[in-house]
């Protein structure tokens, strides 16, 4: 049992550089939570706050109810993986797993065998006896995981820790610590700047940016449902595609004007527009590059609600193509299936499912729709 | 062909020259040694001889035997060991808090530590004479220690401070996590990475303890039990005539427990000056 919760958390750097700012969430009990965000936004800071190596400025932060910004880390009960694994080399791997049981004075035959069998599970068992220095990065990665696990904390924190590794690595790894949480049931917060991780790894994310948390929710509906355009920008590879644009009501019939074409926005959206955002009119479109359509497919779309575009790129996946097209002044991006056959230069009128657009306010970018 | 030749020149000349080098270099180790085997009315003719004419071994028993050799070496070992032990400690302690540490003016107590250890000895003779009395510490072991301590901390410190730099934080972060305190860091991380400085330093320290002169004759002054071996075995330096026989003799011996520290030692040494950072 452990809940994680941050109210109203700051940190001023000495120097007076603000890196986290009023942060405020509640990380449930054995809930796999991600910080998100681009370099540099605080989730470091903090990470760094709750394991206790970085002191809370201002804002509380309780674990299990018990408030403990003032508790030393080496009391909080919280193990910590790290981005460079920091093993301590002069170790075995038996005793790098060993050293906070050691430390805590638990006697040897416990320590034996938890050790024995975190190695089990994390498939270290034949090298507990090597040096942290004779292992691939692979194994080094589980060594500091297996590090966390032996102490059953209350929380574990997580670093970045795939991001020293390759990207075949990286995915395993990845279904590897998904794993181990099913299987261990505690509370995880895990860092990362990349988003694949988050979608795939988090029972909820939280998004940061700069030293802000910009929403927080599970993975599908912050995909679905972005709350700003930052997030919507950040969640999803490869990334939404933006338009600027006027809303104009004609004839009881809404359109989004940009310069080069002209959108006709369906009745549930301007229903949701008139809830919230009355009396907005400049706006950013955003829609997914999978929501992005050749005309030629849709036979029955608007000839009104048509983009005409130029190919300027073709990147083949395997499965699907990504079209990188030119509108007017807008680069777009289109995910299509992987039969059509495009050449760069060519033109093509694309569609959009109007259905699926997002609508932000384009000074705050604050989202639009609900 | 024509790299061959200047290969070939290239290589022989810096042979030549490391030749040179080390025969300027160990010459007067050599003799010594010679020196050392001769007998005292061979020295004094006019005509050098690099060979003796008969190797006369009994300078060593005589040296050993007569100079109260046993008492000054101890007195030797014992102003080493713990210098050494002081200088390791105290640098390593104080390198640990100036690398890892914040604290309001951290930079600048660094630098003044340093600098000012880097007055020499004999710069500061008279005032440190002048302290030690006031303290009563003339005459005494610790009176000596004490400023051969002082005397190894700068350079010391230094060198651990750079050793400490390159370890990251993220090190000591997760021992502070695995639930260590800072002396248990310091302890259990610190020490252990850092064996490569704690040889070069224990090489360095020793050596320069071992070699000491002026200072251990400064302060015990009228106590010549105390006399470390350097001091010790000067006796056989006279106003009029120096015995040179057995002052080689003497100083041979004292040569070898440094050639032995080194020899243990060197490994690690080498790789305390050449090891910088430590990636686990
Ligand atoms: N000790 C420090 N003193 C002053 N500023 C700091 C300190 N540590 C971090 N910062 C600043 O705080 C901000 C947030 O840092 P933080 O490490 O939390 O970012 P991050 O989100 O983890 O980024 P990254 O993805 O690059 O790791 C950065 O602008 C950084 O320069
Ligand atoms: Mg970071």
């Amino acid at each position: 049992m452990a809940e994680v919760i941050l109210k109203n958390v700051s940190k001023i750097y000495p120097g007076g550089y603000c890196a986290v700012q009023d942060i405020s969430m509640e990380i449930r009990d054995k809930e796999f939570m991600i910080l998100v965000g681009p370099s540099g936004c605080g989730k470091s800071t903090t990470l760094r706050m709750i394991a206790g190596l970085e002191s809370i400025s201002s804002g509380d932060l309780l674990i299990d109810g018990k408030r403990v910004n003032d508790v030393p880390a080496m009391d909080r009960d919280i193990a910590m993986v790290f981005q460079n694994y920091a093993l301590y080399p002069h170790m075995t791997i038996f005793d790098n797993m060993a050293f906070s049981l050691h430390m805590r004075k638990y006697p040897k035959a416990e320590i034996k065998k938890r050790v024995e069998e975190a190695a089990e599970i994390l498939g270290l068992t034949a090298v507990l006896d090597r040096k942290p220095k004779s292992l691939s990065g692979g194994q080094r990665q589980r060594v500091a995981v297996g590090r966390a696990i032996v102490r059953k904390p209350k929380v574990f924190l997580f670093d970045e820790p795939l991001s020293n590794l390759d990207a075949a690595l990286r995915v395993q790894m990845r279904a590897e610590l998904s794993n181990l949480h099913h299987r261990l049931q505690t509370t995880m917060i895990y860092v990362t700047h990349d988003q694949v991780e988050a979608m795939t790894m988090g029972d909820r994310i939280a998004v940061l940016h700069k030293a802000r948390i910009q929403q927080i929710d599970r993975p599908m509906a912050l995909y679905d449902r972005p709350a700003s355009q930052f997030v919507a920008g950040f969640i999803g590879s490869p990334a939404m595609n933006f338009f600027r644009g006027r809303i104009k009501e004609v004839n009881n019939e809404m359109f989004l004007e940009s310069d080069g074409f002209s959108l006709k926005l369906l009745p549930q959206t301007r229903d949701s527009l008139a809830r919230g955002g009355q009396n907005v009119t400049d706006v950013m479109l955003g829609i997914r590059p999978e929501d992005v359509y050749d005309k030629l497919f849709i036979p029955a779309a608007e000839d009104r609600n048509v983009l005409p575009a130029t190919v300027d790129l073709v990147e083949p996946m395997g499965a699907e193509i990504f079209l990188r097209l030119r509108c007017g002044a807008y680069s777009i991006t289109a995910r299509m299936r992987k039969d059509v056959t495009v050449t760069v230069g060519q033109d093509m009128d694309l569609v959009l499912d109007m259905k699926r657009i997002h609508l932000f306010e384009a000074d705050s970018g604050r989202a639009l729709l609900s | 062909m024509r790299y061959k030749i200047e290969n070939f020149i290239r290589g022989a000349m810096s042979h030549i020259l490391l030749w040179m080098v080390s025969i300027v270099c160990l010459f007067p180790l050599v003799w010594m040694l010679s020196t050392s085997f001769k007998r005292m009315d061979e020295v004094n003719t006019s005509v050098l001889t690099f060979w003796p004419k008969e190797f006369r071994f009994d300078n060593y028993v005589t040296v050993i035997r007569e100079a109260h050799f046993g008492q000054y070496f101890m007195n030797s070992v014992f102003y080493t060991s713990l210098t050494v032990l002081g200088v390791l400690t105290f640098a390593s302690m104080a390198a640990f808090v100036f690398s890892k540490f914040k604290f309001p003016g951290d930079r600048l107590f660094f630098y003044l530590f340093i600098g000012s250890m880097m007055i020499p000895i004999p710069g500061a003779f008279i005032p440190l004479f002048i302290l030690l009395i006031k303290l009563n510490l003339v005459n005494t072991r610790l009176g000596l220690i004490l400023p051969y301590i002082n005397s190894g901390l700068a350079f010391a410190i230094y060198l651990f401070k750079g050793f400490f730099d390159e370890i990251p934080n993220e090190l000591l972060e997760a021992a502070e996590l695995d639930g260590c305190t800072k002396w248990k860091v310091y302890r259990m991380i610190m020490i252990p990475l850092a064996k490569p400085i704690l040889a070069t330093v224990s090489i360095f320290t020793a050596m320069a303890i071992w070699n000491e002169y002026l200072l251990a004759l400064v302060i015990m002054i009228s106590r010549p039990v105390l006399f470390p071996l350097q001091v010790g075995i000067m006796k056989f330096q006279g106003v009029h005539i120096t015995d040179y026989p057995h002052l080689m003799a003497g100083m041979g011996l004292a040569t070898i427990p440094i050639l032995v520290i080194y020899l243990l030692l060197q490994r690690f040494m080498i790789k305390g000056v050449t090891a910088g950072a430590i990636k686990g």
